[in-house]
């Protein structure tokens, strides 16, 4: 009977998906364990960046105008700043960074990531403000450009602790240069590199937004964008960071209290600055992926964890069907035999 | 005893196990190891921090930090970072990277840093500011951080 034999091989076939899901989800759980370790240790190091950043710079009078990477952080930009000639690019565009991953099946992680970064670009884009994203992973690359917003620059999404520092060297080295005005696309560069005097084209932006997936827990991850640059300043040493150090203090060191202690430093501020403002921006950008592979891995694991128990479900609703259809066609036959003999004996 | 003081190394791998002796295994981590001192490579130069010393900041370059524990002298290279004195005394060095002066592969290390001083010829002419130029130099400074940990 045709029927029969179609639900067996739906039941066949649905067997076979459950066991890809079911290793999958269990891949991920092996992983995840790793990345949640790498992303808590790199956790501590990014707070205590983040509490040295924060205290000298909420120390600062004029923020905007210590820094280049300060500008425009408190109050309105300054208007005059060096733009290349040749800059095609009108004041106020924006840059972004989008953290996904290399391969899908996670769930909504991608997706979630790309409908904030989505949001954000169309609101820009009414305000009649340009946009450039640099991309850290293949989904989000492959969903803007059907979006219509190519990307400037492209990164392999980390899969490894090792890989997260050098691809964080990397993309905030690209960002740096893309607010500073000096960002040369890698397409245009060759072009117009062998034009002796023609200026290569560049991007500057005014502001970069770093938008990638919050750790929060195993089941939860959200979205997050976080202003890059202008290196923000925060609030006050009151206000929230203290109770994610307190939670972090809990090795049982005595913590380095993070007060307005004046604390001398070496050398002046410009120089410390110098040096501290790109050590931020990489550390954001570090954590931010950090945060990313943990959180993929864990959107895997429970998307893949539901999938099996969904295929679970669907195996037994069809081994169900088989069976009644089976039942069905025996009860027929027998009908039939027993028609059959009770015509011949009349 | 002498006064002593808190040393901590933290990269984005974690806290660096100063414990740990060659050969021996990572153990769990126990926050803080307590030194007499600690010798470090900061922007302004090569300093040294004992105990007393006031709340400080300062960012550090590639280089080695050594200090003497349990009667050993041990070295580390780390890469570009800061040193924070806090007021308690504990001695926090951030950093991109760090490693003992046994983990470094001597061979390779000395091969990429001729690899890169070659390279670095090869750039002599261009600006001081060119990315390339920059990113060697970076480089080279903690392939040399490496040898200098690793040959004491």
């Amino acid at each position: 009977m045709a029927n029969l034999k179609e639900i067996r091989n739906r039941i066949g076939t649905v067997k076979s998906t459950r066991k890809i899901t079911s290793a999958m989800s269990r891949i991920a759980a092996a992983r995840l364990r790793r990345a949640q370790t790498a992303m808590e240790n790199a956790r501590q190091y990014g707070v205590r960046m983040a509490a040295i950043v924060g205290e000298i710079l909420r120390e600062l009078d004029d923020p905007a105008a210590m820094h280049p990477m300060l500008r425009g952080a408190g109050g309105p930009a300054p208007a005059t700043h060096l733009v290349m000639p040749g800059t095609p690019t009108k004041p106020g565009a924006v840059g972004f960074i989008v953290v996904t991953s290399e391969r899908g099946l996670c769930g909504g992680f991608n997706s979630a990531v790309n409908r904030q970064v989505q949001r954000e670009i169309k609101a820009l884009r009414e305000q009649g403000r340009d946009v450039h994203v640099l991309t850290v992973g293949r989904k989000g690359r492959a969903y803007l450009k059907t979006y219509g917003q190519v990307a400037l620059a492209h990164h392999v999404a980390p899969t490894k602790s090792e890989e997260v520092v050098d691809t964080a060297k990397r993309v905030a080295f690209e960002a740096m240069a893309l607010f500073a005005g000096t960002f040369t696309p890698e397409g245009a560069a060759a072009d117009t590199s062998d034009e002796a005097g023609e200026p290569k084209p560049t991007v500057k932006v005014d502001e970069v937004r770093l938008v990638f997936n919050y750790f929060r827990n195993v089941i939860t991850q959200e979205v997050r964008a976080d202003r890059l640059l202008p290196v923000p300043i925060p609030e006050s040493d009151e206000s929230g960071d203290p109770s994610k150090d307190q939670a972090k203090a809990g090795d049982g060191q005595p913590r380095a209290a993070v007060t307005n202690a004046i604390r001398a430093f070496e050398p002046d501020t410009k120089q410390l600055l110098d040096h501290l403002l790109p050590v931020a921006v990489e550390t954001a950008i570090q954590q931010a992926l950090y945060n990313s592979v943990a959180a993929e891995v864990a959107a895997r694991r429970t998307a893949m964890d539901s999938a099996t128990d969904n295929a679970t479900e669907l195996i037994g609703e069809l081994t169900l069907q088989y069976n009644r259809e089976r039942q069905a066609a025996i009860t027929s036959e027998l009908m039939e035999i027993i028609g059959g003999a009770e015509a011949l004996k009349s | 005893m002498a006064e002593l003081l808190q040393l901590d190394i933290l990269t984005p791998d974690g806290r660096v196990d100063l414990r740990l002796v060659e050969g021996g295994k990572p153990g769990s981590d126990q926050g803080p190891i307590e030194v007499e001192g600690v010798e470090l490579p900061a922007a302004l130069g090569e300093m040294g921090v004992r105990p007393r010393h006031i709340p400080f900041l300062t960012p550090v370059v590639p280089g080695v930090v050594r200090f003497r524990f349990n009667g050993d002298d041990r070295r580390l290279a780390v890469g570009s970072g800061f040193l924070e004195v806090s007021e308690a005394g504990v001695v926090t060095i951030l950093t991109e990277r760090a490693l003992r002066s046994w983990e470094v592969e001597l061979e390779a290390t000395r091969s990429d840093h001729e690899e890169v001083t070659r390279e670095l010829q090869e750039h002599a002419k261009a600006s001081i500011q060119d990315a390339t130029v920059l990113e060697l130099n970076a480089r080279r400074a903690w392939l040399d951080a490496q040898l200098r940990a690793a040959q004491g």
